[in-house]
């Protein structure tokens, strides 16, 4: 049980952490749309600046994707008897579902990057990585 | 202790007090989330509500009559009857001009129509504007208007919400300042007229929320609008120009994430001043009556957030100082106005709503 925790807030981590990084990228790719050029020192500030300010509200979002996406996968599991590979399919949809939800209840998009097709890739692609972390290490 | 205790306050209040030189009455109330103010040259007043009403208000506050024959708008989130102002020609042809949210939650746009105001019944409706294209969100609907000297039309639009990129293109509505003839026709001095690639309305562009728009008596544009989470602007607008957002900003994302790594860039203009926190600015007005003489000039900018109204001390196009009024009130202030009576007339935002005026101290 200890060990199944530990795997769920890692896994939390690495998927807020990855939507965090890829957001600050699709916002700074927009503002060099706008014709300004963006350094790697901005790029790593803005980065940095993101995880500690965006960070608290993904961990948020994530944790509660994830509790409630591989609680469906357990329950499911124990129905099917056996997880196969949609286990992942479950995980890269948590973070995106919760976040569709959040945009419909308050009427606009609540995160910047979900207003774009390669925003939801990597938001897909985030949430794919931290339940990919934690199907592997529960095994 | 308690007598020193006793005594500071008396002299805080007393401070107070001295420091105000204005008495404050209530004129009307029960107003549902008052929006704009508009004089009549009879007295009366013209009040909209954002949740969809246009009433005549008796000169002595005690009678409200709905204006009939209003178009049908849309009154979701931000969304609603938004402002109505006096043509410059009024008490020869009735005409006033009117914004509103048109349209369905999932498709919807800034309406803006010139009528009649004829027997408290509006008629000979033009539809001047439709704002391009639609929108799926109900915030930032800008929605305010202001006459430039040469009569023509100026009209204030945000970015929606959701399509803050689109500040920055110039084929689109979204994040700009629109300037019409009266008739809805194009200006042929619009900036971007012969730029076949962008909307022949856009005035300037790069705004995000602007809800407060004047001209000066010597033709200065003044603007302010909604920032993000910090942020707010207020800007002098010129024809062309490009504010920024969301490529520079003084603010961040609700949600604690940058909006832009950028305070500056070259091209794009600085606003005169900023405000972080937030303010909230709703309405602007230059005071040019007679009864504040003090205040000749100055800049008054409503707060929702901030529950206040600011007095910007002006020295001509700079803001020198700023005082803070009516914060004892802690109400969300929509608009505020000088009425033809020379005193300052101040919309606050509520389901029960109140017209207020500031009067000199007698």
């Amino acid at each position: 049980m200890i060990r199944l925790t530990i795997n769920f807030i890692v896994s939390v981590i690495i998927g807020s952490l990855l939507v965090s990084i890829l957001s600050t990228q699709i916002v700074l790719a927009s503002v060099s749309e706008f014709g300004i050029a963006v350094d790697i020192s901005t790029r790593l500030s803005s980065t940095y600046k993101d995880i500690l300010g965006f960070g608290p509200t993904v961990l948020g979002i994530t944790f509660v994707a994830y509790l409630v996406f591989f609680t469906i996968n357990h329950l499911l599991a124990k129905l099917i008897g056996n997880k196969g590979n949609w286990v992942y399919l479950l995980g890269s949809v948590a973070i995106p579902s919760v976040l569709i939800i959040m945009n419909s209840i308050f009427g606009l998009t609540v995160v910047a990057s979900t207003n774009s097709l390669a925003g939801w890739f990597f938001n897909v692609l985030a949430s794919f990585c931290g339940s990919l972390y934690f199907y592997q290490q529960s095994k | 202790m308690k007598q020193w205790l006793i005594l500071v306050s008396l002299l805080f209040s007393a401070i107070t007090v001295l420091a105000e030189d204005f008495i404050v009455e209530e004129v009307a109330s029960g107003f549902n989330y008052p929006w704009s103010i508009a004089f009549l040259p009879n007295g009366d007043y013209l009040v909209t509500e954002k949740a969809g009403g246009l009433i005549r208000l008796s000169a002595n506050g005690k009678e409200k009559t709905i204006i009939k024959n209003l178009p049908e708008t849309l009154v979701k989130g931000q969304g609603g009857l938004a402002e109505v102002m006096l043509d410059t020609d009024f008490a020869t042809n009735q005409t006033v001009f009117i914004t509103y949210a048109f349209g369905s939650g999932t498709s919807n746009h800034l309406k803006l129509i010139s009528a009649r105001l004829v027997n408290d019944e509006l008629i000979d409706i033009n539809e001047l504007l439709i704002t391009h294209p639609e929108k799926t969100t109900a915030f930032h609907y800008g929605a305010r208007m202001a006459f430039l000297p040469d009569n023509t039309l100026l009209v204030s639009y945000g970015d929606g919400g959701s399509y803050r990129n689109e500040a920055q293109k110039l084929d689109n509505h979204f994040g700009k300042i629109l300037r019409i003839n009266k008739d809805g026709s194009i200006p042929k001095d619009n900036p971007f007229i012969n730029n076949k690639e962008a909307r022949p309305e856009i005035y300037s562009y790069g705004h995000r929320n602007p809800q407060g728009l004047l001209v000066a008596p010597d033709g200065t544009i003044w603007s302010h609008e909604h920032g993000p989470k910090g942020g707010d602007e207020l800007n002098i607008v010129k024809p062309g120009v490009n504010y920024g957002w969301p490529a520079i900003t003084y603010g961040i994302d609700y949600n604690g994430s940058i909006i832009s790594p950028f305070k500056e860039a070259e091209g794009m203009e600085q606003p005169i001043i900023y405000w972080v926190p937030s303010i909230a600015p709703a309405g602007m007005m230059r005071y040019d009556g007679k009864a504040f003489p003090q205040w000749q000039g100055d800049l008054f900018v409503s707060a929702l957030a901030e529950r206040t109204l600011r007095r910007l001390d002006m020295k001509e196009n700079t803001v020198v100082a700023q005082e803070v009024l009516l914060n004892d009130r802690k109400d969300r202030l929509r608009d505020v106005r000088t009425g033809p009576d020379g005193f300052i007339y101040v919309l606050t935002d509520s389901y029960e709503g109140k017209v207020l005026r500031l009067k000199p101290k007698p």
